[in-house]
């Protein structure tokens, strides 16, 4: 008897450790927040009236114009209510995972396009196949962003929401002073340029390369360059790539601390005129036109080994699964993805549209000097996946680029370990 | 005298049952959920449809295969073990210093907490900053001529977990200051008169009434402090991610990520289970203390 109290008390006192591992209720979790999961409470007090949960991680600054299409939707008739909840990305991988468990999924909800592959193999959301051929407005969209909705076989998940792609942001009055008045184009002419441009105070160059999808965002347009790709991370060009930016690192163009840099660091750093060249995304452009600056900057393309190359982002909207008002959910969606919307809310947010016929609406992306690089660059720009365990091919990547970064391998090794574990997942 | 004997345990009996059951209804479920799930194969491939099947010991096989679960366990036990040393000498020597009353003893004593009372998200972020390569302790070293390279705080594998050992004893300090002038408060001033009437030192004071009898807070301080740091999650996930290279990885840190990030839910739930273990030992061998120092 004595015993097994012994043992129920040191259950009791170790138990709790477990607990964070268990599901927790999203309503409960989200910092007091308004939020609930295929909530149908409504439909008992309102027959009429459909509410619709939607997670989303936009944030603060193109919060408005993703809430104003929200608003517009919901005035506009009045079978059906969206109710948009805020939810960190990272927690947001963390409820979609339990909720593909628990059931508890919102009906509308929004994921990052490399972890939509995922998502899908999770079951966290619905096929919507029918209703949108049904629709007959999906040959508007491009077949990068729209690939990563779809599934092996090529059913549809989801609907991507906006573009965008990694460019080169240069400091031209940091440039000027060392001579040159155009951005470097070759890997060869950027290693001159931030050498020169490097100074006690000045790293000549950044990429951002915090330990997460980041790293593997920011290696994917040096690999593409040496017209290497994901399944030959062995060969001469993708070391190659890993040890020309190895060797910015070393010779001190680039801070050692990028290893926990995120874009966001960077872009700060770069706004302090602590970096003169960095490599950044799209919807960085809008924060940096309205910051006073005092200096004047462009984009230009990334720097090539043998093409040019650059990485695809964006993000994705699907139908959670087991909703019970699929139909609506559907109905919002296109509402939000139509033509209109979707440039309106890209031309706000510094984002690239996914339509075809969105594009052609503004001027913006042909127009713009620094919009219509980005825009063109997706004529070129390399989509991540689509794989079910993308996660898990790029995290052999980030430490393959980590452990070069820090020395404790050689590229030729750090990239030799990477593809093995990499093409054990592709070959599977 | 039997009988009686046998009513005060169901007594006993019965005031445990409403901790019990709602300990069972809540963590005793997911505990047992994670044991489970530990023993198939969950992952982003067989999750849908409940395709996984049970794998007998095959994740905790892979795990102790695996390099990085071992230097993460590693990681685990120099971080506990170091925060737990230094969070304990200095909440003693504070407590002791604090005992004594002298002016703005009570002030310093009240802004000591403020590391503790700080959320961890606010103390890992305003730590991530002061530990960058231009951050104020580098900035500070190298102004007094201390070091001429700044040291590469979280930046390099060999300083970053001796820097979350740092910041964790930091926060934790001030809570094992607390725990242990409750064990002082408790242990009466006779004794001390008493000793003093028969003429002891400071240092036999010390020795032969203080330790002994702060000897079961102290126990129930080091407890509690080596589960808390033992899981810890929170301070690895603001400031370092686990990196770099797993060098701040820990088993929180690890299961969450093969979980949450990696989608291998198995193992996820094996790494968790191997924690739950080891504090699980730890527990009984201090309820084996505790009755120990209760049967003296």
């Amino acid at each position: 008897m004595r015993k097994l109290a012994m043992l129920l008390i040191a259950l009791t006192l170790t138990m709790t450790v477990l607990v964070g591992c268990a599901k927790k209720d999203p309503v409960t979790d989200d910092k007091g927040n308004q939020s609930g999961t295929n909530s149908n409470v409504d439909d008992k007090e309102n027959t009429e009236k459909v509410t619709l949960q939607l997670w989303h991680y936009i944030s603060q600054g193109d919060l408005d114009d993703f809430e104003k299409i929200i608003d517009d939707f919901n005035t506009s008739q009045d079978r059906i209510e969206v109710v948009p909840t805020y939810v960190s990305r990272d927690d947001l991988t963390k409820q979609y995972t339990m909720g593909a468990i628990s059931g508890e999924l919102p009906d509308i909800g929004e994921a990052d396009s490399p972890d939509f592959a995922s998502f899908i193999e999770l079951g966290v959301f619905e096929d919507i196949t029918d209703m949108v051929n049904e629709w007959g407005e999906i040959d508007q969209f491009y077949e990068g962003p729209l690939s990563t909705v779809k599934d092996a076989e090529g059913r549809i998940y989801g609907l991507p929401h906006n573009s965008n792609s990694l460019l080169m942001f240069y400091n031209k009055d940091m440039l000027e002073d060392a001579g040159y008045t155009e951005a470097p184009k070759t890997w060869a002419e950027l290693e001159e340029v931030a050498a020169k441009v490097t100074t006690s105070d000045t790293y000549g160059f950044s990429i951002a390369a915090a330990a997460n999808e980041t790293t593997t965002f920011h290696f994917y347009p040096w690999l593409y360059s040496t017209e290497e790709t994901i399944s030959s991370l062995d060969s001469e060009g993708a070391i190659g790539a890993l040890e020309f930016l190895t060797n910015m690192l070393n010779n001190g163009y680039m801070s050692k601390e990028v290893i926990n840099w995120g874009n966001g660091d960077v872009k700060e750093a770069f706004a302090a005129g602590k970096v003169a060249m960095m490599i950044n995304g799209t919807w960085q452009v809008p924060s940096l036109r309205e910051a006073d600056l005092g200096f004047e900057w462009g984009v230009a393309e990334i720097p090539i080994d043998k093409q040019l190359a650059t990485t695809i982002g964006g993000e994705d909207f699907g139908i959670g699964a087991g909703t019970k008002h699929k139909e609506e959910a559907f109905e919002f969606l296109a509402y939000m993805m139509n033509a209109q919307n979707n440039a309106d809310f890209c031309e706000a947010g510094g984002k690239i549209p996914v339509r075809k016929d969105a594009m052609e609406l503004k001027e913006v992306w042909s127009t713009d000097p620094i919009i219509s690089v980005f825009a063109e660059s997706l004529d070129y720009a390399i989509a991540r996946g689509p794989h079910a365990e993308w996660p898990s091919i790029s995290k052999a990547i980030q430490e393959a680029v980590h452990a070069s970064f820090l020395g404790e391998k050689t590229p030729e090794v750090a990239m030799k370990e990477a593809a093995d574990k990499v093409n054990a997942i592709i070959n599977e | 005298m039997k009988s009686k004997f046998g009513s005060k345990r169901k007594e006993g009996l019965l005031f445990t049952l409403p901790a019990l059951i709602y300990m069972l209804a809540l963590i005793g479920y997911s505990l047992i959920y994670n044991i489970i799930l530990s023993f198939k194969n969950m992952n982003v491939r067989t999750f849908k449809g409940g395709n996984s099947v049970f794998v007998g010991l095959d994740n905790y096989i892979e795990l102790f295969k695996d390099p990085v679960f071992l230097m993460v366990l590693k990681n685990t036990f120099i971080f506990t073990i170091a925060c737990l040393a230094i969070q304990f000498t200095f909440g003693l020597i504070f407590a002791l210093l604090f005992s004594k009353k002298f002016p703005l003893s009570g002030v310093i004593r009240g802004l000591l907490l403020v590391s503790y009372m700080l959320p961890m998200s606010v103390s890992g972020l305003l730590w991530r900053n002061m530990y960058g390569l231009d951050g104020v302790f580098n900035t500070i070293l190298m102004s007094l001529g201390i070091i001429r390279q700044p040291i590469e705080w979280i930046v390099s594998t060999k300083t970053a977990l001796l820097s979350l050992i740092i910041t964790n004893s930091w926060i934790g300090i001030p809570f094992n200051m607390l725990l242990m002038t409750t064990g002082l408060t408790n242990i009466s001033k006779d004794v001390y008169e008493a000793a003093e009437v028969d003429g002891a030192t400071k240092w036999k004071k010390f020795r032969y009434i203080t330790a002994p009898l702060l000897k079961p807070a102290a126990l129930s301080s080091v407890m509690l402090v080596f589960i808390y740091t033992f899981r810890a999650f929170d301070l690895m996930f603001i400031m370092t991610g686990g990196g770099p290279l797993h060098s701040t990885d820990v088993l929180g840190t690890l299961s969450y990520s093969y979980s949450f990030t990696q989608y291998k839910f198995s193992l996820g739930a094996a790494t968790a289970v191997v924690l739950f273990a080891i504090l699980f030992v730890v527990g009984l061998i201090y309820l084996h203390l505790t009755t120990k120092e209760e049967a003296s």
